[in-house]
């Protein structure tokens, strides 16, 4: 059975990337600092069409890779959003019920009811509700869409089992419509924060990759793409102070996304330094639990902070 | 293709390496790995390592043994064991890439032998009472418990009958009471033509929650530690979702050792992981590691916490 496409006016489609340094080039026109090991695994999994299976902390630009690549490649960005209970009804089709009981019993009142009939015009595309899966694997003239299942250890175990087949063969069996395959294999990204381990046989479809926090030099890189207006020094000091924060023993470490609001937050308020004070009034932006941020006291900030200025002496 | 067919066979040699250091590599993950090598190319070093990474490596913590394992493998010039053993080895410090070189010098066949298990004392001495800052490190021989006792342990524990602690969870299963499942119905009632229609029902589906267990295992428990953990080794064959934790002066999961289904060859597991068995308590700082490294990741689904 096939499915009427989905109708999708994106950007100019763009090629896959012919090599890992294209790739990098590709992540950067959109605004994404991406390590070389990174890279690989993005242009392996596009080139191999098999789903990329990223992991890390929070806030480190897991889903940030799918967005961009959706963008950079012109692609539809289709979003499938894990939580406990997320089950085949809102992840991949559901029937129009409702509809369906009305046009059965109009069936019935014009006395037409053939059952073959009924059955054909009843499930038929009309009444089919398409949820993310199914969206993506819908043939799509704008080329194959983004799929990205984002934070898959928020869904039980039982969606991973059913998640296998989809990503293993890309194709969907509705039992009263038909199997349906996509045409061109979606570009799959999945993304989890690690608070389970997920299968090893969902792993084992996917190419592995753990995304760490940034070195000094590259989140400053970060910084300046996606805060251009901030100026360089206060870039600097924050960037070398989240660094040294992450050496802290903290109950939850900041991430890249901690970072760029810090930044932000700091040239909403015209700050040009970093010092203790100001520190110690916007440091909710960067530690988000209470026990971290009552242990930074004004002499645990000040630490911290020649810490920092000494890494950034350092670094030169 | 002379070129491919020895890169295959170096695969296939490496993938043996990483295999024989612990970490599960399918012959299909090797296939993988060719036919990814072949589309990265053999450029530069680090491409090739991150190349193989994505497709080998399916862990986060298997990172550091992958670590040793290229670096002392994929050398430019293969060298025989003895050189390697000379050459220095690069590595970042801390206990894990230690721990990594060893499984993969383990693997490789470099380290003549496992170090030796340290020698029992005879004497034992008792500290239940006594309060000292020195750690002592004793392993506990699950082998000295009596077949008898056993048997009879197994047997009680087996016919424990746990409360009922099912929570209902979000997802729904057929049921023959609860909110009408309308897809059921309208196909139930198309297969009849339209001219009958019978109500089918859902409810929501009942699961066990995860349980998490933190064993005391210091010296003035150690009476009742055993016992314990057969217990959460029956527990975790029967419901499966149990993370077991022991810490006297330090913390060790043994969620895995406990996975294992005879509870002899477990309990085995359980002592060799842990180095502080029957010694004193630190309590707190293990406590504290366990909300640090572990409780987000153990303590998701509304899981029951025994200690």
């Amino acid at each position: 059975m096939a499915l009427a496409p989905v109708e999708f006016k994106g950007v100019a489609l763009s090629a896959l990337p012919k090599s890992i340094d294209d790739t990098i080039k590709l992540l950067s026109s959109g605004a994404y600092v991406a390590d070389r090991a990174l890279s690989t695994v993005v242009f392996l999994a596009l080139k191999m069409g098999r789903p990329l299976f990223l992991e890390g902390e929070a806030g480190v630009g897991k889903t940030e890779v799918a967005k961009v690549l959706a963008g950079a490649l012109g692609r539809r960005l289709v979003r499938l959003q894990c939580y406990e209970g997320l089950d085949s009804a809102s992840a991949l089709y559901e029937w129009n019920h409702a509809a369906q009981m009305i046009a059965i019993r109009v069936a019935e009142a014009e006395g037409t009811a053939n059952r073959e009939k009924l059955t054909d015009d009843v499930f038929s595309e009309r009444y089919l509700i398409r949820r993310p899966l199914l969206e993506a694997l819908s043939p799509n003239p704008a080329g194959a869409p983004v799929l990205l299942i984002d934070e898959l250890d928020r869904a039980d175990e039982a969606f991973e089992a059913f998640l296998l087949e989809v990503l293993a063969d890309f194709q969907v069996t509705i039992p009263e419509f038909g199997t349906i395959k996509a045409d061109t294999p979606p570009i799959v990204i999945v993304t989890s924060n690690r608070t389970r381990e997920i299968h090893d046989a969902l792993k084992r479809r996917c190419l592995y990759h753990w995304i760490d926090y940034p070195d000094l030099s590259r989140e400053l890189e970060i910084v300046k793409t996606k805060v251009p207006g901030a100026p360089e020094r206060l870039s600097r000091e924050v960037v070398a102070f989240v660094q040294a924060l992450r050496k802290e023993d903290l109950f939850k470490s900041p991430g890249t996304a901690e970072t760029l609001d810090w930044v932000q937050a700091l040239v909403e308020l015209d700050a040009h330094a970093l010092d203790p004070n100001l520190i110690g009034d916007t440091l909710g932006v960067v530690l988000k639990y209470q026990d971290d941020v009552e242990r930074f006291n004004a002499k645990k900030i000040d630490a911290v902070l020649s810490a920092s200025r000494e890494a950034l002496k350092a670094a030169g | 293709m002379k070129a491919e067919g020895q890169l295959f066979d170096r695969l296939i040699a490496f993938a043996r390496l990483l295999r024989r250091a612990g970490i599960p590599v399918g012959p299909g993950a090797v296939i993988d790995a060719l036919s990814a090598v072949e589309i990265a190319g053999i450029g530069m070093r680090a491409d090739f390592y991150w190349t193989l990474h994505s497709v080998l490596i399916k862990r986060h913590e298997h990172h550091a043994v992958f670590y040793e394992a290229f670096h002392r493998f994929w050398r430019r010039d293969q060298v025989d064991r003895v050189l390697r053993e000379m050459l220095p080895v690069t590595r970042t410090d801390g206990v894990k890439s230690r721990v990594a070189q060893r499984r993969v010098e383990e693997a490789l066949g470099l380290q003549r032998r496992m170090p030796k298990p340290p020698k029992q004392k005879d004497t034992v001495f008792d500290m239940r009472g006594t309060i000292s800052d020195a750690e002592i490190l004793r392993r506990k021989d699950f082998a000295q418990m009596s077949a008898a006792e056993l048997e009879d342990a197994r047997r009680l524990i087996s016919a424990l009958r746990l409360p009922d602690d099912a929570v209902t969870t979000r997802r729904f299963a057929p049921s023959s009471r609860g909110r009408i499942d309308l897809a059921r119905t309208l196909r139930a009632s198309v297969r009849s033509g339209g001219d009958l229609i019978e109500l089918r029902f859902k409810a929501r589906r009942e699961k066990k929650p995860p349980i998490v267990a933190l064993v005391d295992i210091s010296g003035s428990m150690s009476d009742y530690s055993r016992p314990l953990l057969q217990f959460f080794h029956m527990l975790s064959m029967k419901r499966g979702n149990v993370s077991t934790f022991l810490f006297g002066t330090r913390l060790t999961n043994v969620t895995r050792a406990l996975k294992t289904r005879d509870p002899d060859d477990a309990l085995a597991l359980c002592s060799q992981g842990v180095a502080d068995w029957a010694g004193g308590t630190r309590i707190a700082s293990a406590l504290e590691e366990f909300n640090k490294r572990w409780s987000r990741r153990a303590l998701g689904q509304g899981a029951t916490v025994a200690n």
